[in-house]
C-alpha cells in the first residue's frame, strides 16, 4: 500500500474510489448498449483491466472470482491460447490477459498451462519476433505479450525459444530518438516504448537502451497541462500515464516528469457522475482509460492505493508471491 | 483500442429524447445479435458461399474490429472461392477485397485489422500493384500526415520493392531518394511532423552509405538548413529539436564540416534568443 508522503495538490480533485469500484462493478449490466456488443471482442482484456483496477483500489474481491474462473476456462483454445471472448479466435493479446487475471487470483491451476506455453512458443518468427496470432501479423506488441506471459508462467527456459534472437529484433527496433517502434524503422511511440523496455527488462538487456537519452524524450511527453502525449506534437491522453510512467520506472527516473501535475490531470479526467477514467477531461470513460489512470496514480505514489508493479501491471504483492521481483 | 479515444461526453437529455434513443439502440443491437446468429451458423455448418461472405461483410462494417470474423471471412475466401480459381478470378477476388477494406479504412484507418486484411491480400496475390499502394497510403497521409498505421504501411510497401529489386542497388537507392523527398515535401507542409523527420532518419543513413566526402557534406549542410528553418519558424516545437540532436551525433560520421555548421547556427540561433527578448 502507499503510504501518505506523496504531495498531492491540495486544490486538486479527489479520487473517486467507490465510483470506480461501482463503475467496473457494472460494466457487465450494460447489455443494451450496441457499445456493449461491439466490444465484444474486448472482453477478456476488459476483465483484466476491470480487476486489475479494482486491486489497485484495494478492493479485489470486488468482482466474482469464480464466475470470472469459469468464463476464462471456456475462452481457452485447443492450442492453449484464449480468445477474447467465447467463441472468438485464440490471440496473443487476450491470451496474457487470461494469465494475468488467473495469476493475480491465484487460480493458475484451473487452466492447462503447458498448452499455453505451447501456443506462445509456436509464434516465434524466424528473426526473433513474434507473431499475435497464426495469421501472422508482427508488432512489438506481441513480443512483450508473449515474453510477459512466459515469464508469469516461469517457462522462459523452454527449448523451443530463441531469446537471445528476440533481444535482437527488439534493439533494431531502436531508433534515432532513443524510442521504440512497432518493428524496425517504425515511429517511436510511448506504448511500443513500454513493452520493448519491458520485454529487455524481463529479459535482462536493458545494457541496450540509453537511460538518459530515452529518459529524457520520454519526460519530454508531459505538456503544459500536466498530461502526457504517445508521440511528440500529439494530443496528451491518461492511457499515456501509464505507458511513460512504467517506461520511466524501469529506467529509474520517474522523477523527470512533474507528479503533482499529472495527478491533477488524471483526476480531472474522472468522471463525477458515472465513475471511471476518460481519455482527457469531458470526455466519455471507459475502462481500459480506468485502469491505466489508476495505475499511473498508483506508480506516482497515491496514498491509500495498492503498488502496482511496472513491467506487468498487476498488484505488486502479486509479483512479489510469484518471485519475479528479482527482475526491476 | 484507438475507436474508444475522443469520444466527447454528452450533456444529459430529456426522459423524452433519451427515450427515442433508447428504443433506436434497441433496434440497433437486435440486427447485431441476428447477424452474429447467422454467422455462428456459417461456422458451425462450415458454409462457403457468397451468403457466408455477405454475413462478414456486413459485421465487419458494423465491427471492424471483432477480428475473428477477419479470420472467417479469409478462410471462407481461400476454402470456397481461391483454392479452385484460375489466376485471373483468384486477382478479381483479391482486387474486391482490397476495395472492400479501402473503404472501410476511410472510415477507421486506425484498425489494425484492416491494414492487415490488405497484407495478407497482396501477399497472396499472383502479381500485387504495389506502386498502386504507395498512391492509396499517400492520399490516407494526407488525410492524417500523423497516423502511424499509413507510415508502417509505407515502410512495408517500400520493403516489399526493395526486396523485389535486391539484385538492383541502383533501383532500391533511387527509391530511397525519391521517399527522402517524400518526407522533405511532408517536412515543408507542416514542421510538426515528426513522423516524417522520424522516417527521414531512417532513409539518411542509406543514401548516405555509397556518398563520397563532399556528398556527403552537402547533404549535412542541407539537413542543418531544413532544421534551422523549422527551429526559426516555431521555436517551442520538439520535432526539429530531436532531429538535430540527432544529427549532431550522426553529423560527425557523416561530414568534416559540421563543427563549422554547428557553430553557425549556434550563433543564429542565439542571436534569436536575444532579439526575441527586446
Amino acid at each position: 500500500m502507499n503510504d501518505e508522503t506523496t504531495v498531492v495538490d491540495a486544490s486538486a480533485p479527489e479520487l473517486l474510489l467507490d465510483q470506480h469500484v461501482k463503475y467496473i462493478q457494472e460494466l457487465d449490466t450494460k447489455k443494451n448498449d450496441l457499445e456493449y456488443w461491439l466490444t465484444e471482442h474486448l472482453r477478456v482484456n476488459g476483465l483484466y483491466w476491470g480487476a486489475t483496477a479494482l486491486h489497485i483500489l484495494g478492493h479485489s474481491d470486488a468482482l466474482d472470482q469464480e464466475q470470472i474462473v469459469e468464463y476464462l476456462v471456456k475462452c481457452q483454445h485447443d492450442n492453449g491460447g484464449f480468445g477474447g471472448h467465447i467463441d472468438h479466435d485464440p490471440h496473443i493479446l487476450s491470451t496474457l490477459s487470461a494469465v494475468q487475471i488467473l495469476i493475480t487470483y491465484d487460480r493458475l491451476d484451473a487452466i492447462q498451462v503447458d498448452k499455453v506455453v505451447d501456443y506462445i512458443a509456436s509464434l516465434q518468427n524466424e528473426d526473433g519476433s513474434f507473431s499475435g496470432d497464426s495469421w501472422g501479423e508482427t508488432d512489438t506488441r506481441f513480443i512483450f505479450c508473449a515474453i510477459n506471459c512466459l515469464s508469469l508462467l516461469k517457462r522462459l527456459d523452454d527449448k523451443r525459444l530463441d531469446l537471445q534472437k528476440t533481444i535482437d529484433y527488439v534493439v533494431r527496433c531502436r531508433n534515432f530518438d532513443g524510442g521504440f517502434g512497432s518493428s524496425p524503422g517504425g515511429e517511436s511511440h510511448a506504448a511500443q516504448v513500454y513493452v520493448c523496455v519491458g520485454t529487455l527488462t524481463i529479459l535482462g538487456a536493458m545494457h541496450h537502451v540509453d537511460a538518459d537519452q530515452l529518459g529524457w524524450w520520454l519526460s519530454e511527453r508531459q505538456l503544459k497541462n500536466g498530461g502526457l502525449n504517445g508521440r511528440p506534437e500529439k494530443l496528451e491522453d491518461v492511457c499515456y500515464s501509464w505507458w511513460v510512467l512504467s517506461s520511466l520506472s524501469m529506467l529509474k527516473r520517474t522523477h523527470w516528469i512533474d507528479a503533482p501535475k499529472l495527478i491533477r490531470f488524471i483526476l480531472e479526467a474522472q468522471d463525477t457522475e458515472t465513475g471511471g477514467i476518460a481519455d482527457r477531461p469531458g470526455n466519455m470513460p471507459d475502462v481500459f482509460h480506468t485502469v491505466f489512470g489508476i495505475a499511473g496514480l498508483s506508480l506516482l505514489g497515491y496514498p491509500g492505493l495498492v503498488a502496482v508493479d511496472p513491467v506487468y501491471c498487476m498488484p505488486r504483492h502479486v509479483i512479489q508471491r510469484i518471485g519475479l521481483t528479482e527482475k526491476h | 483500442m484507438e475507436s474508444r479515444h475522443g469520444r466527447k461526453k454528452e450533456q444529459a437529455e430529456s426522459p423524452e429524447v433519451l427515450k427515442a434513443r433508447e428504443e433506436k439502440e434497441a433496434v440497433l443491437v437486435r440486427e447485431y445479435l441476428a447477424l452474429k446468429d447467422t454467422l455462428k451458423e456459417i461456422v458451425e455448418s462450415n458454409k462457403r458461399d457468397n451468403d457466408a461472405l455477405k454475413v462478414t461483410t456486413a459485421l465487419l462494417r458494423k465491427s471492424p474490429d471483432y477480428y475473428t470474423i477477419w479470420n472467417v471471412r479469409r478462410t471462407i475466401l481461400k476454402e470456397g472461392f481461391l483454392d479452385n480459381a484460375d489466376d485471373e478470378t483468384a486477382n478479381k477476388i483479391y482486387t474486391g477485397e482490397l476495395e472492400f477494406v479501402q473503404e472501410n479504412l476511410k472510415l477507421n484507418p486506425k484498425s489494425y485489422w484492416m491494414w492487415n486484411h490488405r497484407r495478407w491480400c497482396l501477399e497472396s496475390m499472383s502479381q500485387p500493384r504495389w506502386d498502386k499502394e504507395l498512391a492509396m497510403v499517400g492520399k490516407f497521409l494526407e488525410m492524417d500526415a500523423r497516423n502511424f498505421h499509413g507510415w508502417d504501411y509505407r515502410r512495408y510497401i517500400i520493403r516489399q520493392l526493395d526486396l523485389k529489386d535486391k539484385e538492383e542497388k541502383g533501383k532500391v537507392l533511387d527509391r530511397a531518394q525519391s521517399e527522402f523527398d517524400f518526407t522533405t515535401s511532408k517536412i515543408h507542409k507542416n514542421f510538426s511532423n515528426y513522423s516524417a523527420w522520424h522516417n527521414r532518419s531512417t532513409l539518411l543513413g542509406k543514401l548516405a552509405e555509397d556518398m563520397s566526402t563532399e556528398e556527403r557534406e552537402a547533404i549535412v549542410d542541407n539537413e542543418f538548413d531544413l532544421v534551422k528553418n523549422a527551429i526559426y519558424t516555431d521555436p517551442e516545437d520538439q520535432s526539429a529539436w530531436l532531429y538535430e540532436l540527432w544529427l549532431i551525433g550522426r553529423g560527425m560520421t557523416f561530414s568534416a564540416n559540421t563543427h563549422k555548421i554547428l557553430h553557425n547556427i549556434y550563433k543564429a540561433q542565439l542571436n534569436n534568443t536575444i532579439f526575441s527578448h527586446e
